[in-house]
């Protein structure tokens, strides 16, 4: 009996396996939970830790304390404290003249930001010859005060009061034109930087046949006023925030009052106070300060030049972000499917629209697979491929010196190289560089038997299909797990290509974007959704919002 | 502690996952031969494997099998080569090697070529009636069935000749493995070829142990013509005799595989008449009265009459449209009376799918039978009524 039991104990060679299997994902799980407190988590923080020196406690508070104590209202001082912060700056001026009624005045402005126009026509030639007779009159009484001056004096809509050195010193600098005038306490701030902008222009990276070709621009209130303009629409509301430490910038965050989860909005909005770094040059450092998921290959959050694109979005119960000095709205939370839908699917008739939505899936499934199961097939199953079809490729193959994964790298190496390089070059001579590069260098690879023609066919199907998705920062993703995907192929073929699939799968369906489930009409399976999924089913189907965003107000249609 | 779990239990599946068996054999593609086709003969080595064994080549071993691999592509050398004489050069490649295990005998095909064989593309299994007569198949074709590379969709063909003779083809350009694998398709045009009978089909048959036909070949001058069908005994499962093609041709009537194809026949006066078969169909009823088991065969076509050689005749005419159809009727029951006169007197087998009309409609009775049915069909009543209807006459009324 004790034979028969010892019979079924297995030798060394298995318990070393089993002792593997223990201590690797025990390695695995400590690497990943290093590398997540190295890198990530940053929005799961509370609020950043405040880490100035005492010396500098001191100093700033020494500053502190003289930028917001109050104007004197004695011309001399307060201007002589003004220059003192800020006439160090070659483009700060100070332009000083006497009023018709005889009080000194200074305008203080900066070269390039100030409205020349209202400055010069409105308010100094206001001040300087208009009414003089009326003035003498009232100066007769007392003296000029504030209230008499934006009443009568100056037709301007925009005027703000400052009562200390702070406030109109920041002021100054983003563009305001500042005017001190002896006698009154407050320093008066006129208009708003007017400096030169780009017109609104059709969106680069998103152009589509049938839609409006109207796109975000680098300033904030115009972004803000194309999404107001979409139609009368009181719900639309925008929340301003001011992000970056040194460089204070604005940002705004859109929403639909009636329709976006709350819970949804007060995360958007701690993570947005939480962001801690000292300038925000473009929207893609929000997306990165706010992801769930710094780790991911995948991007978090959908950036887009189109409003059509970010109102239909928080329609669908989702929140825009807008940063000044970014083209680029985000849309938090994504699911895998919006990066690859196109607002011209909801422009075309819903057959054309499902038909070009399949098309993107496949085109996706090309850009991440299509060299790896090159690599699979050709090393490891030669019985997959139709017999005829084996023939040509050992033909081709003859001459080729390289194993398969070599060779696809070469290529796509090529490929990417390309591509990159067709970014950087000047606009007249990227198409004929892509020329030269794509045809002229694959033809001779080919014929200098370097690679396989089969493989230039496989890797430019790939490459146009990565251009296929409409959203670029997911192609570039794609294009990164393609090359893991051509080494998982090699190492394991076919089964190598399935497990990658699997792992990625799994990573997807873990993934979340601001608690909303990466892949969500697919895991967790809701069927309603998929009506606006892989399909676009007509709208007469279509009368409900996302199940997955928890709207407040779910209908479509009231 | 959740996510903790969450890792650990992602990190345990990659793996397992990894530990599951792949296919772990990487082997570039151009550094393989693909295997299309093989011809079984009755062992005697080529002169040069006398050769080769004289300088030593040689093992334990009985010559009884002689194997023909054929492999593609064929290695050609630089471009202006292929340029010069790509006419002539072939586009395959014929091994001969002579032994007794046929997977010995794969093996020994790496002594001799540097590029591995791979067995997935092999489309035919040619076998020569000799060998077929000698051995018993299920021996011949033990290794092909049990091999995991192989496609149970290779189809078995039986030669008169030398098998290996069939994979021998006089066309430049052309694999005759891939020729014969497609010339078994034109059962639509031609109503003398069987159905084709690929491996996992075989393996039930010979499994079940009822009698079987393999589509015979012969050949001559390089040139490969399917004619007629072996016949191989259940019991034994091996070759006793060969169908003629008019007999093939009644065979397929009675198995209802007619597909297209032609009846010709002569009328009175010896001019020929050709009917153009477009759709058939064949119903078989067993009948049992106490001990004897008759059959009943009710045939009915629908076609077009597509030549006549009488010019006095007016196909518009009913009356001899209906003469017409009675020639043909005359002309397919003859076949079948051929057909049935061979199975049932000549090879005492039952080829023609009797057996399982009766197992379905009689099982019990079948059960008695069973043992011994290619006996006792011999001895069945097997009465056919055909029934031919001309459709039209094509498109010239005279």
């Amino acid at each position: 009996m004790w034979q028969s039991i010892i019979s079924y104990i297995p030798n060394w060679i298995i318990f070393t396996q089993a002792l593997v299997i223990l201590i690797v994902p025990i390695i695995i799980y400590l690497t990943s939970k290093w590398l997540q407190s190295a890198l990530g988590s940053r929005t799961s923080e509370g609020t950043p830790t405040a880490n100035e020196s005492e010396e500098n406690i001191f100093e700033n508070a020494k500053t502190k304390a003289e930028d917001t104590m109050p104007f004197t209202g004695n011309y001399e001082t307060d201007l002589a404290s003004i220059k003192k912060r800020i006439a160090k700056n070659c483009d700060v001026h100070f332009r000083e003249f006497t009023m018709a009624t005889g009080e000194m005045v200074a305008i203080i402005y900066v070269e390039g930001l100030y409205d020349k126009e209202l400055i010069e026509v409105q308010v100094m030639k206001s001040l300087m010859f208009d009414d003089v007779e009326e003035m003498e009159k009232s100066s007769k009484d007392s003296k000029i005060t504030k209230s008499y001056l934006t009443n009568k004096m100056l037709p301007i809509s925009e005027i703000r009061e400052a009562l200390n050195l702070e406030e109109v010193v920041s002021d100054i600098l983003v563009g305001s034109t500042a005017m001190l005038i002896d006698g009154i306490v407050e320093v008066l701030l006129l208009g708003s930087a007017t400096g030169k902008t780009r017109s609104i222009e059709e969106p680069l990276s998103e152009g589509l046949l049938r839609g409006p070709r109207i796109g975000f621009t680098e300033i904030l209130c115009d972004n803000t006023a194309i999404l107001r303009r979409h139609g009368k629409n009181e719900s639309l509301e925008l929340i301003k925030f001011q992000v970056g430490t040194r460089a204070k910038k604005d940002l705004v965050v859109a929403y639909m009052n009636d329709i976006v989860n709350s819970e949804l909005l007060e995360e958007v909005k701690r993570r947005i106070e939480s962001i801690n770094m000292d300038y925000l040059p473009e929207s893609g450092y929000v997306e990165q300060l706010i992801e769930d998921d710094s780790l991911s290959p995948f991007q978090q959050a959908q950036n887009t030049e189109r409003p059509d694109r970010v109102i239909n979005s928080l329609l669908e119960g989702r929140v825009a972000i807008l940063l000044d000095g970014s083209p680029f709205a985000l849309i938090v939370p994504v699911t895998f499917s919006m990066l690859l839908q196109s607002p011209e699917d909801y422009y075309e008739r819903w057959i054309p629209g499902t038909l070009l939505r399949m098309l993107r899936f496949l085109a996706t499934f090309f850009a991440l697979l299509a060299p790896a199961l090159y690599i699979a097939f050709i090393s490891y199953h030669p019985g997959l491929i139709p017999t005829k079809l084996v023939m040509s490729i050992i033909d081709a193959r003859q001459g080729v010196p390289f194993p398969s994964l070599i060779e696809a790298l070469i290529m796509e190496t090529s490929i990417e190289i390309l591509r990159e390089a067709g970014v950087r070059l000047p606009k007249p001579i990227g198409p004929a560089m892509g020329i030269v590069g794509g045809l002229i260098i694959g033809d001779a690879a080919v014929n200098a038997g370097l690679v396989s023609p089969f493989l230039v066919i496989v890797v430019a199907v790939t490459a146009i299909s990565s251009f296929a998705i409409p959203t670029y920062s997911a192609g570039i993703t794609l294009r990164l797990l393609r090359f893991l995907a051509m080494f998982c192929a090699a190492i394991l073929g076919a089964y190598g290509t399935v497990l990658f699939f699997l792992l990625l799968c799994s990573h997807l369906v873990k993934l979340k974007s601001f608690g909303v489930p990466y892949v969500s009409p697919m895991a967790p399976y809701r069927l309603d959704d998929w009506k606006d999924f892989i399909f676009r089913l007509p709208f007469k189907v279509m009368k409900r919002r996302p199940l997955i965003m928890k709207t407040k107000d779910s209908d479509r249609k009231k | 502690m959740n996510s903790m779990k969450g890792y650990f239990l992602s990190a345990l599946s990659i793996l397992l996952l990894l530990c599951l068996t792949g296919c772990w054999g990487n082997k570039e593609i151009e550094d393989l031969s693909v295997n299309v086709g093989l011809a079984l003969d009755v062992g005697k080595e080529s002169e040069l494997e006398q050769e080769l064994a004289e300088q030593g080549a040689t093992y334990p071993k009985k010559n009884i099998i002689t194997a023909t691999l054929q492999t593609v592509p064929v290695l050609k050398g630089n471009k202006e080569q292929q340029m010069g004489n790509s006419k002539s050069s072939e586009m395959f490649l014929n091994t001969e090697v002579t032994g007794d295990s046929i997977f010995q005998l794969y093996r020994q095909y790496s002594l001799r070529r540097y590029r591995p064989i791979i067995g997935h593309h092999l489309k035919v299994l040619v076998i020569s009636s000799e060998l077929s007569r000698k051995m018993d198949l299920d021996k011949l074709v033990n290794f092909i069935l049990r091999d995991n590379d192989i496609r149970p969709s290779c189809l078995v063909l039986i030669s008169t000749g030398k098998a290996s003779e069939a994979l021998i083809s006089s066309q430049p350009g052309d694999i005759p493995s891939f020729h014969l694998r497609s010339m078994v398709e034109n059962q639509f045009r031609n109503n003398k070829i069987l159905a084709p009978m690929i491996l996992t089909e075989l393996d039930g048959i010979m499994n079940s142990g009822s009698s079987f036909v393999l589509q015979n070949l012969v050949t001559a001058k390089g040139e490969v013509e399917f004619a007629g069908a072996g016949v191989l005994k259940g019991e034994t499962n091996k070759w006793i005799g060969t169908l003629n093609e008019h007999e093939v041709e009644g065979l397929n009537w009675i198995k209802g595989d007619i597909e297209g194809g032609v009846i010709k026949t002569y009328d009175k006066s010896g001019e020929v008449l050709a009917y153009e078969i477009k759709s058939a169909s064949t119903k078989i009823k067993s009948k049992v009265n106490g001990n004897d088991i008759s059959f009943h065969v009710s045939i009915e076509a629908d076609g077009r009459l597509i030549e006549n050689w009488d010019k006095s005749q007016v196909p518009t005419d009913e009356k001899f449209l209906k003469e017409a159809e009675e020639y043909f009727e005359e002309e397919l029951k003859d076949m079948l009376h051929k057909t049935t006169r061979k199975m049932q007197e000549k090879f005492k087998v039952d080829v023609g799918g009797f057996r399982n009309q009766l197992r379905i409609q009689h099982p019990k009775v079948w059960r008695t039978v069973k043992q011994d049915w290619d006996e006792t069909f011999s001895k069945c009543d097997i009465t056919y009524d055909v029934n031919i209807t001309i459709t039209d006459y094509g498109s010239s009324a005279k």
